[in-house]
C-alpha cells in the first residue's frame, strides 16, 4: 500500500477550511439559556452508497468494499447503516453533487460515497468521502492505492477513517485476532492456534493441533505471536512468527513457565516461571535473552500485563489470602494492590487508552468480565456467565473481546465455547463467527 | 494516502447549516401532555414580554435530549462542554447553529464528535416546539450540551 503526500495545495484547502471554522464561532450572548443533561446511546444512521467504478470489474469491487464498510461500522454498534432501497439520489449522481435534502428526508445523519478506479500500472485506487448531512460540510475525503487482491483490507481502512473522524476514538477494524480454535471432545480435545481478521475473514491455522496451544499474544507489530504450548508433557512459552511459520523455543528456565505478554515496544516478553511450590514474574529482554526475576514472594504471581507505556505491569497474586489485582514498576518495584472486591480476580489487562484495567473475577458460583480504574476506583461489570473469561482491548481501548462457555446437559452435549466482543460501555455484545470452538483471543494492533 | 480536497462542486448554500426536514422523534404519551401543555400555555393571555415558564423550558429541554444521540463510551467525555447558539424560525426551524467556543475543535477529536453529535442533535430536532407568541424569548437560545451527569 502506498502512503503520498500532501501537497501545498491540499495542506493550502485544510487551512482554510480551518479558517473558516473559526470565524464561524460567534461570542456568546444573554440569550436563552438551557442545560441537556441527558441524551441516547443510539447507533448514528449513516448512508453508505456503493462505491461506483466504471468498469463490471471496478463496480462488483466497489460493492464488495460498500458491504464490508458496512458491515464493520454496524458491528461497532455505534452506527446504524440505512437500507440501499430507502436511499433516493443514485450512487451516480452521488459523484456530480450531493443531495442533501435527498439524505435528509431519509434521517441519514453521515453519508458517505466512493470510488474505484483501475490505475495504467494496475493498482486499484479506492477513494470516499465521508459528508455531513446537515451542514453539507465534507467532513472527510481521501484515496489509497492497492493491490487488486488487497480491497478487503482497503474497506477495513476507509471504515476506521469513517469511524475516527465520527466518534473521535482512532480505529480497529484493520486489525486481526489470533486465538484458540478447539474441536473434538473433553477428554481429547484439540487445540490449534488460529488467525482471522476481526470481522472472521480470511481464517486460517497456524498450528496442526498435535500439541496443546494456550494463551496466544501479538506482538506490538502484530507479526509475532507469543503462546504456551505444551512439549513432552511440560508446558512451556514459544515464540512463533507469522510470516516465516517458524516457533522458537522462549527460554531456557528450570521449570514451567506460563503466560506471556510482550511489552509495548516488542523487546521484552513478561511472563511467569512456577517452581518449588510457588510462582513468580520474571521479564526476558528478546534481544539478549537475558532474563530477570520481577516478584519474589511465596505466593502465585501470574497473569502479568503491561501498561501501554511500558512503565508499569499489572498482574494477579494471592499473596493476601485470596487472588486480587495488583499493580508493580516494570522493574518489580512498588507493588500495590488495586481489586478489593469480593471473591477472586485473574488475568488483568492494561487498556491501550491507558485509563483502565480488564479483568475476569470469579464470585458466587460466576464469572464476570469487568474493567476499574488503575486506581482500582469505578470497579463495573460489563459481562457476567457461566463462565466468561480472558478479556483482550481492541487497539483503541473502546471494544473488549473474551471466551464464553456455555453449559450442555449432564454428558456435555450442547457445550460451546465461542468469542464474543463488547463495547466499554457494557452495549452491544456480539458473537464472533469462528468455524470451531474458540478461546482464549488476542487483538492485534492495527495492522502496520 | 490521499486526502481529498472538499469537492469542488459543493456550492456555498450547501455549506450554510440546513434547518432538518427530520420529523421530530417518536412521543410518548407524557411527552405529547408536556407538549400540549406548552402549546396551551402560550395562548393569548400571555404576552410576548413574558418570560418562558419552567415547563415551557422543560418541554425544549425534553426535546433535545431525546435528539442528542451521544457517543457515551469516549474519553474524558464527562468533563466537556458544548455550548451551541441556535437561531429559530418563528415556526421553531433550525435557521442557524454554531458552536459558541470551538476553540477545541480542530484539536481534540473526541472534543470534535462530542460537539458534532450536539449540533446534530439541533438539526434532527428541527423544527422545535415552542410556544408561539413568545418568539422574541426563545428566538436566540443557547443549549449547553453537558454529558456529566449522564455517565454518572
Amino acid at each position: 500500500m502506498y502512503v503520498l503526500s500532501w501537497s501545498q495545495r491540499q495542506i493550502f484547502a485544510v487551512l482554510a477550511v480551518v479558517g473558516a471554522l473559526l470565524a464561524m464561532s460567534v461570542p456568546a450572548r444573554a440569550d436563552l439559556n438551557i442545560d441537556i443533561t441527558q441524551g441516547q446511546a443510539n447507533p448514528m444512521p449513516i448512508a453508505i452508497t456503493d462505491f461506483t467504478g466504471a468498469t463490471d470489474q471496478e463496480s462488483y469491487t466497489g460493492r464488495d468494499i460498500t458491504k464490508v464498510i458496512s458491515a464493520d461500522l454496524e458491528r461497532s454498534g455505534l452506527f446504524k447503516p440505512i437500507d440501499h432501497r430507502a436511499f433516493i439520489q443514485t450512487s451516480e449522481s452521488l459523484q456530480v453533487q450531493p443531495r442533501f435534502a435527498d439524505w435528509q428526508v431519509i434521517n441519514a445523519q453521515a453519508l458517505v460515497q466512493g470510488r474505484t478506479t483501475t490505475q495504467p500500472d494496475g493498482r486499484l485506487r479506492v477513494e470516499f468521502r465521508l459528508w455531513d448531512v446537515f451542514s453539507g460540510q465534507q467532513m472527510r475525503g481521501q484515496a489509497y492505492f492497492t493491490q487488486p487482491e488487497n480491497w478487503r483490507r482497503v474497506a477495513h481502512i476507509v471504515a476506521d477513517a469513517i469511524y475516527s473522524r465520527i466518534t473521535g476514538e482512532d480505529g480497529y477494524f484493520d486489525t486481526r485476532i489470533v486465538y484458540i480454535s478447539e474441536s473434538g471432545p473433553a477428554i481429547k480435545r484439540v487445540k490449534r492456534l488460529a488467525i482471522m481478521d476481526q470481522d472472521g475473514e480470511n481464517h486460517r491455522f497456524l498450528t496442526d493441533g498435535a500439541t496443546l496451544v494456550l494463551t496466544p499474544r501479538f506482538s506490538p507489530t502484530a507479526q509475532e505471536i507469543t503462546y504456551l504450548s505444551y512439549f513432552r508433557g511440560v508446558p512451556r512459552v514459544y515464540l512463533f512468527n507469522i510470516e516465516t511459520g517458524r516457533q522458537e523455543l522462549l527460554g531456557d528456565f528450570p521449570g514451567m513457565t506460563f503466560a506471556p505478554r510482550f511489552s509495548p515496544d516488542g523487546n521484552k516478553v513478561v511472563l511467569s516461571m512456577a517452581r518449588e511450590g510457588h510462582t513468580d514474574i520474571y521479564e526476558m529482554d528478546l534481544r539478549t535473552r537475558k532474563t530477570k526475576r520481577l516478584t519474589d514472594f511465596p505466593a502465585i504471581n501470574t497473569s502479568p500485563a503491561y501498561s501501554p507505556d511500558g512503565t508499569q505491569i499489572t498482574f494477579n497474586s494471592d499473596r493476601g489470602g485470596t487472588q486480587q489485582l495488583y499493580i508493580m514498576g516494570a522493574d518489580g518495584s512498588n507493588v500495590r494492590r488495586i481489586s478489593f472486591g469480593e471473591g477472586r480476580y485473574a488475568t488483568p489487562v492494561w487498556s491501550p487508552r491507558g485509563d483502565l484495567i480488564a479483568f475476569t473475577r470469579f464470585h458466587g458460583g460466576k464469572f464476570f468480565i469487568g474493567v476499574m480504574h488503575t486506581d482500582g476506583s469505578g470497579e463495573r461489570t460489563l459481562t457476567e456467565g457461566y463462565l466468561v473469561e480472558g478479556p483482550t482491548w481492541a487497539p483503541n481501548g473502546r471494544v473488549l473481546m473474551y471466551f464464553r462457555q456455555s453449559p450442555g446437559d449432564h454428558r456435555g452435549r450442547g457445550e460451546s465455547t465461542r468469542l464474543y466482543s463488547i463495547d466499554l460501555t457494557g452495549y452491544n455484545e456480539r458473537l464472533v463467527v469462528t468455524p470451531r470452538d474458540a478461546s482464549d483471543p488476542a487483538w492485534s494492533s492495527l495492522i502496520p | 494516502m490521499e486526502k481529498l480536497a472538499p469537492a469542488p462542486k459543493t456550492t456555498d448554500a450547501d455549506k450554510k447549516a440546513k434547518p432538518s426536514k427530520t420529523p421530530p422523534p417518536s412521543t410518548d404519551q407524557d411527552f405529547a401532555k408536556t407538549i400540549a401543555g406548552l402549546t396551551a400555555s402560550s395562548s393569548s393571555e400571555y404576552s410576548s414580554e413574558q418570560p418562558l415558564t419552567m415547563s415551557e423550558i422543560d418541554a425544549i429541554r425534553t426535546q433535545i435530549q431525546r435528539c442528542w444521540n451521544f457517543n457515551a463510551g469516549g474519553r474524558n467525555v464527562e468533563k466537556m462542554v458544548a455550548r451551541v447558539h441556535v437561531s429559530l424560525a418563528p415556526d421553531g426551524r433550525v435557521v442557524d447553529a454554531r458552536l459558541v467556543e470551538d476553540s477545541h475543535w480542530s484539536g481534540d477529536s473526541f472534543y470534535r464528535s462530542m460537539a458534532d453529535s450536539a449540533l446534530r442533535a439541533v438539526h434532527v430536532c428541527s423544527p422545535i416546539k415552542v410556544p408561539p407568541t413568545k418568539y422574541e424569548r426563545w428566538k436566540e437560545v443557547n443549549l449547553n450540551f453537558d454529558p456529566k451527569d449522564l455517565l454518572r
